[in-house]
């Protein structure tokens, strides 16, 4: 009786994950298989499954990778380098940030430590839009116009407050008493910090990286306003295909499923860190 | 090795008092128990002393330097934790060297003298595991030989033990005892466990409330408690106590209540004249009372009657529940005796032993 009652809930669970899984999946399927399919499989309505709906081909992809490499690999590049050296540093601010936070009494003005972390965290409420064309002018004159130097500032400072508030949460799990060892073993709160906290936090830290690396690989409206020709970064490049040459959905699909990549790659090497990351530390 | 003294040290969280004015002396390569009820601010204590905690008002020394303002690092003592604390991250080994690098001891010597301390305490074979694989004895162990490595001024333990299983305490026990008969390093031990305070401390340290009752050597402590507190927080089960008149008959004296009449011994009625006719409470340990044939006593000054509620025979010892004029005892018999739930018997009361405490303070009056 109880047996099959278990395998009652297990069977609704996992219809339910199974039914969740389809509805994040289809989109995903639906841009790689449109990235196999000739023009007229695109237009002349839905075609679902290769060999049954179509033939697909792989032209596009061939495309991409002779005629198109050059017009794809700058802008490869150049998210490839924003997104992780602006990750790096949001990392790395937040991390030391949210230390200062959780372990140490703070007050500036009437504002407490729970204050000063919701300060930051609201700077990343407000839209980007506000500050964009602020910070088009500001970067303008200090000539950083079409620069990565210009989105990797911008993506530090909209990625911080994430961070902070990713590593607060975990730093407060740890157990103080771990790093009050080590100041009693001798250890300076520098010494705490590098030594104990980061790697026991490691883990977390990883996940952080990993969503202000998929924020800043995303990143449109910014990257729209500060960039031009030299630094233009792959979401640009994508929609650029649209307005340039029309609804070419197999070369965007192509570009779609290559810009996917790389978070994938990540996720997938990450994946340790993500589970234990993602739950309370133990021990 | 160094003393501790500290000198009316409080420490209040907010309008809370976790320790009020306390003063303590450790001498040299002394080994001190901090023991009390829970939340009484044994740890606190501690912590002021490692530096973990600012002290609100008074001053601590370690030898002979007032360390208030130092930082942990620099007071030269180590701390056991009672979660352990081992860095999860590194390995046995590193757990233990981890102090050593920090005062930038030589590697050579850092080595020597981790595999000392691993061989010392049973370890030596487990230097490269991580904490996560080790069973609680030996995490007990590592934290141990993390604070021995760096042969550290003081030892501070908080309820080191709390976390193992009754053999083992036991056995860990014994194995703190010997290695400060090594190592000589003064230690201050806090633990709510009152026989491991018994059996460890060179003097025990009995706390209530922030407040110090009591600092002496646990033979004193127990025998001769100043409060009716320490009376029966030292000693398992606890001592018995139970509202008395005294009266004087002809140059004696008596405790009396509905239940009994016992008389007083000569040599305690000293102390006690200022009482007379007054309400007072008795204590008598449980093992203090007996069964008439194993005191091979029938004296009816010292006999009181009780009506047995429980027994619990625990093999070496059987403990039996008792009420006598409407108070509850306990009594600590031979495990050959034979009673009966709701029999009534007659126990020997052994009077030398016997407390008299104030009602109103508390305080023992003899
Ligand atoms: N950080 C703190 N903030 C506020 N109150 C505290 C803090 N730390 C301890 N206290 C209070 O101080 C008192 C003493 O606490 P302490 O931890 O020293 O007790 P303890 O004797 O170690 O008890 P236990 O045996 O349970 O460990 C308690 O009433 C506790 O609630
Ligand atoms: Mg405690």
């Amino acid at each position: 009786m109880v047996k099959k009652k278990r395998l009652l809930n297990n069977a609704a669970t996992y219809g339910m994950l199974l039914l969740w899984a389809l509805i994040v999946l289809f989109p995903l399927y639906w841009v790689v298989t449109t990235s196999f399919k000739e023009i007229g499989d695109v237009f002349r309505g839905p075609r679902y499954i290769p060999w049954v709906d179509f033939i697909p081909t792989t032209e596009w992809w061939y495309n991409i990778w002779t005629v198109q490499r050059r017009m794809l690999l700058g802008p490869v590049f150049n998210s490839l380098v924003i997104a992780t050296s602006s990750s790096l540093f949001a990392v790395i601010f937040g991390t030391m940030a949210a230390y200062g936070l959780e372990r140490f009494r703070f007050k500036f003005g009437h504002m407490k430590n729970k204050d000063i972390l919701l300060w930051i965290v609201s700077q990343r409420v407000m839209p980007p839009v506000i500050t964009a064309l602020a910070l088009f002018i500001m970067f303008h004159f200090a000539g950083l116009l079409d620069t990565k130097l210009a989105l990797i500032f911008v993506y530090i400072a909209a990625h911080t407050p994430i961070a902070v508030w990713m590593m607060t949460n975990f730093i407060s799990q740890l157990p103080i008493s771990i790093e009050e060892a080590a100041l009693v073993d001798g250890a300076s709160r520098v010494q705490v910090f590098f030594r104990i906290v980061l790697p026991m936090v490691a883990p977390s830290i990883a996940v952080t990286f990993l969503l202000c690396f998929i924020f800043a690989w995303n990143e449109f409206l910014l990257a729209l306003m500060l960039t031009g020709g030299r630094t233009q970064t792959l979401p640009l490049l994508i929609a650029a295909q649209h307005f340039q040459r029309g609804p070419q959905w197999w070369d965007i699909s192509v570009l779609v499923t290559i810009s996917i990549i790389p978070a994938i790659i990540l996720v997938v090497s990450l994946q340790r860190y993500l589970i234990k990351g993602l739950i309370p530390i133990g021990k | 090795m160094a003393k501790v003294v500290l000198h009316e040290v409080t420490k209040k969280f907010g309008d809370v008092t976790a320790v009020d004015r306390l003063d303590l002396k450790v001498e040299d390569e002394e080994f001190i128990v901090l023991v009390g009820p829970s939340g009484c601010g044994k740890t606190t204590t501690l912590r002021m002393v490692a530096g973990l905690e600012e002290v609100t008002q008074g001053e601590i020394y370690i030898g002979e330097r007032p360390v208030i303002d130092i930082p942990p690092k620099d007071r030269d003592i180590a701390m056991v934790f009672q979660n352990y604390a081992l860095y999860p991250h590194m390995s046995v080994y590193d757990n233990i060297a981890f102090g050593l690098r920090m005062r930038k001891v030589p590697n050579r010597e850092i080595d020597k003298r981790v595999r000392q301390v691993a061989e010392l305490l049973g370890i030596a074979d487990k230097l490269k595991r991580k904490p996560k694989a080790l069973s609680g004895g030996e995490c007990q162990r590592v934290a141990v030989g993390r604070a021995i490595a760096r042969h550290p001024e003081v030892f501070l333990f908080d309820e080191p033990l709390s976390s193992l299983d009754a053999k083992l305490r036991v056995v860990m026990r014994a194995e703190l005892q010997a290695l400060h008969q090594e190592l000589k390093t003064t230690t201050i031990y806090v633990t709510h466990d009152q026989a491991e305070a018994m059996t460890l401390g060179n003097r025990v340290a009995v706390m209530r409330d922030g407040v110090m009752q009591q600092y002496d050597n646990p033979q004193t402590v127990y025998n001769n408690p100043v409060t009716m507190f320490v009376a029966g927080f030292m000693g398992s089960p606890a001592m018995n106590f139970f509202p008395v008149r005294l009266t004087g008959e002809e140059g004696r004296l008596y405790v009396v209540n509905s239940g009994f009449k016992l008389k007083v011994p000569q040599d305690k009625t000293g102390k006690l004249e200022g009482y007379l006719g007054r309400e007072v409470v008795f204590g008598l340990r449980p093992e203090n009372l007996k069964t008439p044939e194993m005191a091979h006593d029938h004296n009816p000054e010292a006999t009181l009657e009780a009506r047995v509620r429980a027994r619990a025979p625990l093999g070496d010892e059987l403990l039996i529940h008792a009420e006598t004029g409407g108070v509850e005892l306990v009594a600590r018999l031979t495990p050959q005796t034979e009673v009966a739930i709701g029999q009534r018997i007659a126990l020997v009361a052994e009077m030398e032993f016997m407390h008299i405490f104030d009602k109103d303070t508390e305080e023992a009056v003899c």
